[in-house]
């Protein structure tokens, strides 16, 4: 059976995505790997910006990474959950598989690991050397 | 973000930044153009990319800027090292550690959670006292610290909802208005955003005039209460409320309230620090100075025991002086050396500008430079020109401090743009593509009501354009 690879980053969870990766998992009849990275872009950016161009302290700045993060993964959560139903709904097999760390490392990785020929993510990230074995589609 | 493409961005634009350093310096003087005055352009230049950009911290480009005119032999190392004891750079430093000490002691949370319990109710009501909240904090502190602030609350009030994230239209409400109140509530006095004393600072530099803690708010008012009422709107109509009841929030407001039990020492000496220090902001600032004032109340927080260095060093990031001095030397040195008579009059060449064409295009510019870069950056560029071209048609230089320095506060429309974007953008309630439009009607409307309100108020409270 083909595997399509779907990848959602704390910082980037967008609907269509989740749509587009459904319709194309019942098309192929594939399984649907599901990779949430939990990467801290988004936390770590807002930070920074707040820190350089807010001009805040190092105690706002970390209370305020520690908040978003917190809300990030409280969001991934959810939307890991809204996947599964419709998973179980439209009988797609799945699995789903959490990463910490960088994006597009754990994306290579998981990838080669799971056989993955096709993957759909929003970010356009360089993927390490030798990782092109697979079609990356960017919704 | 991505990690491939940052450094090697970064060192481009650094390279870019140098290069134009290098080939304005090296290239001959054009005519009416002292060679300091070259230089000085040269050093500009750099800095437009670099406080553009982002490519190096702000305050970092601000260092950079003090160490090279000297070193290009612009200005005397004293003469350059002395413009940063400009009193806007001790206004800001009290202003902060005011600001450090409401947020230590957990006055600003309080003030904050008692406001927005007024305002539940309704569903509508509650968006209504998240952007007053909001907007009525930035008055009297940093903006963006109170979007910080602000947001475990308002995640809290999401939560206990049960809203889902980029499904709930109410979401979206809830942090735009958090954002959009925090930025409109930070032009409204010279405590909400740092450009305000930035501003402050070059119009001493250059003329030697001050403007009031209270002729600032007298200036501002009109345009922060209509843009409060037409965020409100815009949201409304650009987010349907999805939602009934809302009476959850109000627990996750009162057990946020009951967890900080009652008002402590620390935070009822902070408070009449703060009250004190507001009153004669208003009622003495032209006397005393209002640089004088922020620093004896900033002392007198450490004399009562409320604040220890540490504490400051934890919610301050002293960048900030480094940034206003780089700002305010670059400013004086274009105008001391010639260099920003010379750019006006290359830029009034052939051109048929009058004072209300000065009004509509420098806000206009100031207003699409902020949406891309620091309205800070905004400022200290688009400043020490608009004096000069406004010098040269009569514009009276405190009009032109309010022309750059309101429009140049007011970014609705990239969720990046402003650290309240941002922070409210990293809740997730909404993608980026949602926040455009509603972000865009908001800048029209908000130049429009700028536009009206500088040619018919202004005139009316003897702030005139000539």
């Amino acid at each position: 059976m083909e595997k399509i690879m779907v990848v959602f980053s704390s910082t980037t969870m967008p609907r269509s995505l989740i749509d587009h990766s459904i319709e194309l998992a019942k098309r192929k009849q594939a399984k649907l790997i599901i990779l949430d990275v939990r990467d801290r872009a988004m936390s770590e950016k807002v930070a920074a910006l707040t820190e350089n161009i807010g001009f805040m302290g190092e105690k706002v700045v970390r209370d305020l990474k520690k908040d978003i993060a917190h809300e990030r993964c409280d969001i991934i959560f959810r939307k890991l959950s809204t996947i599964e139903e419709a998973m179980k709904k439209e009988q797609i097999p799945y699995e789903i598989v959490i990463a910490k760390g960088p994006f597009a490392e754990n994306i290579a990785k998981v990838a080669r690991e799971k056989k993955v020929k096709t993957i759909l993510c929003q970010r356009r990230e360089h993927l390490p050397e030798g990782a092109p074995d697979f079609e990356v589609i960017h919704v | 973000m991505s990690s491939g493409r940052g450094p090697s961005r970064r060192s481009f634009l650094i390279g870019l930044s140098l290069s134009l350093l290098l080939a304005i310096s090296l290239m001959p003087a054009p005519e009416g153009l002292s060679l300091q005055g070259q230089r000085a352009l040269a050093i500009f230049a750099m800095a437009v990319v670099l406080w553009g950009t982002n490519a190096l911290p702000l305050s970092v480009t601000g260092i950079l800027v003090m160490a090279a005119l000297p070193l290009l032999g612009v200005l005397d190392a004293n003469e350059a090292y002395a413009l940063f004891g400009n009193s806007a750079v001790f206004f800001i430093l009290g202003a902060f550690i005011l600001a450090a000490a409401m947020m230590k002691t957990g006055l600003s949370k309080r003030m904050a959670l008692i406001l927005l319990k007024r305002f539940d109710g309704s569903p509508g009501r509650l968006v209504a006292g998240v952007l007053l909240t909001s907007a009525s904090m930035a008055f009297i502190m940093p903006e963006h610290a109170v979007a910080a602030i602000l947001f475990p609350v308002v995640v809290g009030i999401a939560e206990s909802l049960d809203l889902e994230p980029l499904k709930s239209r109410y979401g979206a409400l809830l942090f735009l208005s958090l954002a959009w109140g925090a930025i409109i509530g930070g032009i409204g006095t010279l405590l909400g955003g740092a450009r305000n004393p930035l501003a402050l600072g070059l119009l001493n530099q250059y003329y030697g005039v001050k403007i009031g803690f209270f002729d600032w708010i007298v200036a501002a008012a009109p345009l922060v209460a209509v843009m409060l009422l037409l965020a409100y709107g815009v949201l409304l109509i650009s987010f349907r409320i999805d939602i009934g009841d809302v009476s959850s929030a109000r627990q996750v407001i009162e057990e946020e309230l009951l967890e900080k039990g009652g008002v402590t020492e620390e935070e009822s000496r902070v408070a009449l620090i703060m009250a004190l220090t507001l009153l004669a902001w208003i009622s003495l600032g032209n006397r005393i100075g209002l640089a004088n004032i922020a620093l004896l109340a900033s002392v007198l927080l450490f004399v009562l025991g409320v604040m220890e260095w540490k504490d400051v060093e934890d919610y301050v990031n002293w960048g900030v002086i480094l940034m206003y001095g780089g700002a305010i030397s670059l400013g004086s040195a274009l105008v001391s050396t010639g260099a920003a008579q010379w750019l006006a009059g290359i830029l009034l060449t052939g051109s048929e500008l009058t004072p209300v064409t000065f009004l509509v295009g420098l806000s206009l510019i100031s207003k699409l430079l902020t949406e891309g870069i620091s309205n800070v950056a905004t400022v200290a560029m688009v400043l020490p020109i608009g004096f000069t071209i406004g010098s040269a048609l009569g514009i009276n230089p405190v009009a032109t401090v309010f022309i750059v320095a309101l429009p140049s506060g007011l970014a609705f429309m990239l969720p990046m743009g402003t650290p309240p974007n941002a922070i409210a953008y990293s809740s997730g309630y909404y993608e980026v593509s949602e926040m455009i439009k509603p972000g865009l009607i908001l800048n029209i409307l908000s130049w429009t009501v700028f536009i009206v309100m500088a040619l018919i108020y202004w005139p009316a409270i003897g702030l005139r354009l000539l």
